[in-house]
């Protein structure tokens, strides 16, 4: 028992959004047919004191594994923290308005929110192959109600039921890899499987290790969206409710990619015939998502297909790592490239809401002709967060796309690179395209009222700061995140 | 170190939208303030102008601030101005008010937006032209498509959604693979600093060759050499006069800039590989924009391929690399924008009166604006290179540059290019014979009223810089002398070639025997032995 006090605080985080999620499931009920805005507000307030904790816990960082070798305990892994946390109080806060607008107010919502957050941790500090499943399946259970939450509407019942099929086959694979793993090294501990494979490098080339990390490869694949698994991503992201969508294109990846990286690490398949299959994986997930994008109508269709793009170049990043020289580069760029993808991200689906109007069906480009007449000040942000996400400098998804190419090229990945900012070319188009129809295009008589509560307009002007000013300054961003990797020594570790 | 005046003159337009966004949407209010803050950023560099020490080869007013350092990333805000770039900031800071009161009558739409954009982008430009750090300079190389992209793409002509976001794709293929050799070079040498990288750029021929070319596009496109312009007429056709005037004046210029800074001054010898080639296309480009020009029914169009055709005169003399050549290179971009510019505004000028630019339309109009007349054909004239004014000066440089170049080593080009010449004469003349002369048969072309006050206010300005450097270019050229001297020499000495000004000097004298003898010596030379074997 005396054992038991010390460790528990050592997952203080991960405690503290499980209360949390159990109060405001409380709350909920109790508040009945009324305004959910109480339930809400304790979720901000639970992820508000989950970061305090984070920072608490690696203020100093630990950088151990505790709770028995099945948690890591790194500040790198805490940078990932902070970011769910952001992109989760932005998901809730945005979800007041849009909820209740659709008329879809469940306190659930609020609640499974805090669980996909406590799924998310556990997932991304796993040291035990079976503890990142459990966190994943927490995380994905969570979500497959949630993706479905506007339940009497087509499109969210199709979304949910192709999340929930694709998603458990994902995980079959996934599990199905750690069972195969297990049967190679003896161990789910990734600690101790990096020990294994360093101590018998003839089990390196095995078939078995080999189809087990396909089978590895291919569920974090699904996850994130990367083609050929990507067929899911555009359905889903459309169905599900818009601020959810800006969650999952941000933080559901990040956590995915938190986890790539450790099992990329640990199972040395940062080397060799690997990082070639990675390499293939990045080139025609760019492609292809940014390709499909050209065609899209659909605003939400258009920025899900953006997001497999995206998940593209920060596989990139992921491929650089294999370098020694630039793994440390490589592991801060992939934190920068999402933080800067919150920002843009996040501004640009909640003002895809808010133009949608009531009924949430207007998410056609068409509806953004003369937006710049109508309401110049949404389609001022929109226009900062297009630009942002094409990369214009010095916007912060200039920055973010420069790091990852940094690291790629001094990781010597010369011809990746010119692959990748050559895709980020062909972006240009389909985001312009929303400028256009914004600015350039005559406004229809037509068209609804646009709602914006004055909150939302605050945040998304906050938002587009961040987005100018970690482009102008990205050190201050910076040294945090560097902080994190470079103390952390993450990427010594293995 | 402080802050200094070149932050100043770069800043100030940038400062003026920002006070813009907070004014309440009054034209006339918007327009003065515009104004105040363009001509504020004029005097400034005026001031600098003056105060520019025309001896020295070096950098100055430089302003050097660690900016951020991300990891071992190290970005500084650092700016300078030498002979090469003093002359295009002074042309960017000249042009954008005078364009500024060419868009007080002509634009009626949005004045709020446009101004802003238009002094966002001359923001833009100065950085391009003043920045001393790569990613600086890569920062307002990109910032700058933006407002420039809303300029043709709001208040542009019926395609102008096609035009704009052509032009917005074709720059940013070129620029990010300059990004990927930025990148590179800092990992090679550590450093951003544009000026220590032209020194110790060192590397073996097969990889400085690809950067060089990553370069070369993003500058080829921008300029744009022959076959990479297929944007520029859509671009100039579609935008509305003022932004055709801004993108011709200064924005080209922003890849001749380039092409001498860093293809030139990065890579010579990679430039010096690809001086055959470049040099054809140059001439093609000469030829083939002038032949073009020659068919055109829409005016717009008639000056968007002269640009072409000057522009690739211009590329011809920088890439002669000596010290006339580059000269000629230099004050030919100035002339550049000041004619080019001028004879948009003049196309503007009838279009706002006809609302047509199809040549036909017209005839006999030196009747019915004799004002009009005489603006028009001195800047027609400076266009064609007419003796006693600029263009004549930048032209009769650059060829004698190419002529004498030991880099191109062959006279064949230099004649292409004159008959360029005399393709720009006629195609300017006729042109003009058809617009200005013959009889004035078409009912509205009678009634047309003669240039306003406003108009002429913005076209004297321009007149008297065409006709100033043509009779006494040294007040300019003298500026630019002693960097190009210095670069000259550095990279002769670099590839191991003879004394640059000193043979010019011979050259004048006995051109063609020289400059045999000279490629008897770099025969010798075991750099270009690759080169010479082709």
């Amino acid at each position: 028992m005396s054992l038991f006090i010390p460790n528990i605080l050592n997952i203080l985080p991960e405690v503290t959004l499980a209360v949390f999620g159990l109060l405001v499931l409380g709350l909920d009920l109790l508040l009945k047919n009324k305004t959910k805005v109480p339930v809400a507000v304790l979720s901000i307030i639970g992820f508000f004191t989950t970061a305090g904790m984070v920072i608490h816990q690696f203020y100093e960082p630990a950088e151990e594994l505790v709770m028995q070798e099945t948690v890591r305990s790194f500040s790198y892994i805490g940078m990932f923290y902070m970011l769910f946390l952001g992109a989760a109080i932005l998901t809730v806060f945005f979800s007041i308005w849009y909820l209740k607008r659709e008329k879809f107010n469940y306190g659930e919502f609020y609640g499974m929110m805090m669980f996909v957050v406590l799924g998310m941790f556990v997932m991304a500090s796993a040291n035990d192959l079976l503890t990142f499943f459990i966190g994943l399946e927490l995380m994905s259970i969570a979500l497959y109600i949630i993706v479905g939450l506007f339940r009497t509407r087509k499109y969210s019942n199709e979304a949910a039921i192709k999340y929930f099929i694709m998603g458990s086959f994902a995980s079959a694979f996934l599990l199905f890899g750690i069972a195969l793993i297990y049967g190679i090294t003896g161990s789910t501990k990734l600690n101790i499987i990096a020990e294994f494979l360093g101590n018998n490098a003839d089990v390196l080339s095995s078939p078995l290790l080999m189809v087990s990390v396909i089978l590895l490869i291919s569920g974090f694949a699904f996850k994130l969206g990367l083609v050929p698994f990507h067929m899911w991503t555009p359905d889903v992201y459309q169905g599900a409710p818009t601020t959810l969508t800006a969650f999952m294109s941000v933080a559901v990846k990040g956590a995915a990619l938190c986890v790539l990286i450790t099992v990329l690490l640990s199972l040395k398949l940062v080397s060799g015939s690997w990082v070639l299959i990675l390499t293939v994986l990045a080139v025609i997930t760019m492609t292809v998502g940014n390709v499909a994008a050209l065609r899209q109508k659909d605003i939400k269709r258009m920025l899900a297909y953006s997001s497999i793009a995206h998940a593209g170049y920060i596989l990139v990043a992921i491929v650089a790592l294999s370098n020694p020289k630039a793994s440390m580069l490589a592991g801060t760029s992939v934190l920068f490239y999402l933080m800067g993808y919150l920002f843009m991200n996040f501004g640009a689906f909640t003002i895809a809401y808010l133009v949608a109007g009531e009924g949430d069906e207007g998410y056609d480009i068409e509806n953004y002709k003369g937006l710049s007449k109508k309401r110049p000040l949404l389609a001022g942000l929109m226009a900062i967060f297009m630009f942002s996400l094409i990369g214009i400098p010095p916007l912060v998804g200039f920055m973010a796309k420069f790091q990852v190419f940094y690291a790629a090229v001094k990781a010597s990945f010369i011809t990746l690179t010119v692959i990748a900012v050559l895709n980020s070319v062909v972006a240009v188009y389909y985001y312009l395209r929303v400028v256009v129809t914004m600015y350039m295009d005559e406004p229809e008589k037509r068209g609804e009222r646009i709602i914006s509560p004055w909150p939302v307009i605050v945040m998304l002007i906050i938002l587009a700061l961040a987005v100018i000013l970690f482009g102008i300054f990205p050190d201050r961003a910076m040294d945090a995140i560097i902080y994190s990797t470079t103390s952390g020594l993450y990427f010594d570790m293995f | 170190m402080e802050f200094g005046i070149l932050s100043l003159i770069t800043f100030l337009p940038l400062a003026g939208a920002i006070v813009i966004l907070f004014l309440p949407k009054r034209d006339g209010l918007i327009k003065t303030t515009a104004m105040i803050f363009a001509t504020a950023s004029f005097i400034s560099s005026l001031v600098m102008f003056l105060a520019f020490k025309s001896q020295l080869a070096g950098m100055q007013f430089v302003e050097n601030f660690d900016w951020f350092e991300i990891g071992e990333f190290k970005v500084n805000y650092h700016l300078g101005v030498d002979g090469i770039s003093i002359l295009l900031v002074m042309l960017t800071t000249f042009l954008t008010p005078l364009v500024l009161l060419s868009s007080w009558r002509s634009i009626k739409d949005r004045m709020k937006e446009y101004m802003m954009f238009m002094l966002f982008l001359e923001t833009g430009m100065l950085g391009v032209f003043l920045s001393l750090d790569m990613v600086l300079f890569y920062i307002f190389w990109e910032i700058m498509l933006i407002p420039m992209y809303f300029i043709i793409g709001i208040w542009g002509g019926p395609r102008k959604i096609y035009a704009a976001v052509k032009f917005f794709i074709y720059t940013m293929v070129g620029s990010v693979l300059m990004l990927v050799s930025i990148i590179y070079l800092y990992i090679q040498y550590q450093t951003l600093n544009i000026v220590q990288l032209a020194n110790i750029i060192n590397l073996p021929l097969d990889v400085e060759k690809w950067l060089f070319l990553a370069f070369f596009l993003a500058f080829a496109i921008k300029v744009p050499i022959f076959p990479l312009h297929t944007w520029l007429p859509d671009a100039h056709v579609e935008a509305p006069t003022p932004g055709s005037v801004i993108l011709a004046g200064v924005l080209l210029k922003m890849g001749t800039y380039g092409l001498l800074r860093f293809c030139i001054g990065f890579f010579p010898e990679s430039a010096y590989y690809f001086k055959t080639p470049i040099a054809i296309l140059a001439v093609i480009g000469i030829t083939y924009g002038a032949l073009v020009s020659l068919v055109q029914r829409d005016m717009k169009k008639l000056v968007a391929y002269s640009s072409v055709s000057h522009l690739g005169f211009v590329v011809l003399g920088l890439f002669a690399v000596n010290t006339i050549g580059i000269q000629g290179g230099i004050i030919q971009m100035i002339n550049h924008g000041l004619s080019t510019g001028g004879l948009f505004l003049i196309v503007g000028m009838i279009y706002e009166r006809r609302h047509t630019r199809q040549i036909s339309e017209f005839g006999g109009i030196s009747k019915s604006m004799p004002i009009f007349a005489v603006f028009f054909m001195v800047i027609a004239l400076s266009s064609l290179g007419l003796p006693g004014l600029n263009g004549f000066v930048g032209e009769f440089n650059i060829l004698l540059g190419s002529f004498t170049s030991v880099f191109y080593d062959n006279p064949i080009f230099t004649i292409i290019a004159g008959t360029g010449v005399i393709l720009a004469a006629a195609y300017i003349l006729w042109w003009f014979k058809r617009v200005m002369f013959g009889p004035l048969d078409n009912e509205k072309n009678k009634k047309l009223k003669d240039m306003s006050l406003l108009e002429i206010a913005y076209t004297v300005p321009l007149v008297l810089f065409i006709v100033w450097i043509g009779i006494y270019p040294t007040t300019f050229m003298s500026k630019s002398e002693a960097t190009v001297n210095a670069m000259v020499k550095r990279i002769y000495k670099k590839l191991d070639l003879k004394d640059p000004a000193k043979e010019d000097r011979i050259e004048f004298k006995m051109p063609k025997t020289k400059v045999i003898s000279l490629s008897d010596n770099k025969l010798e030379d075991k750099h270009l032995e690759t080169e010479e074997t082709e």
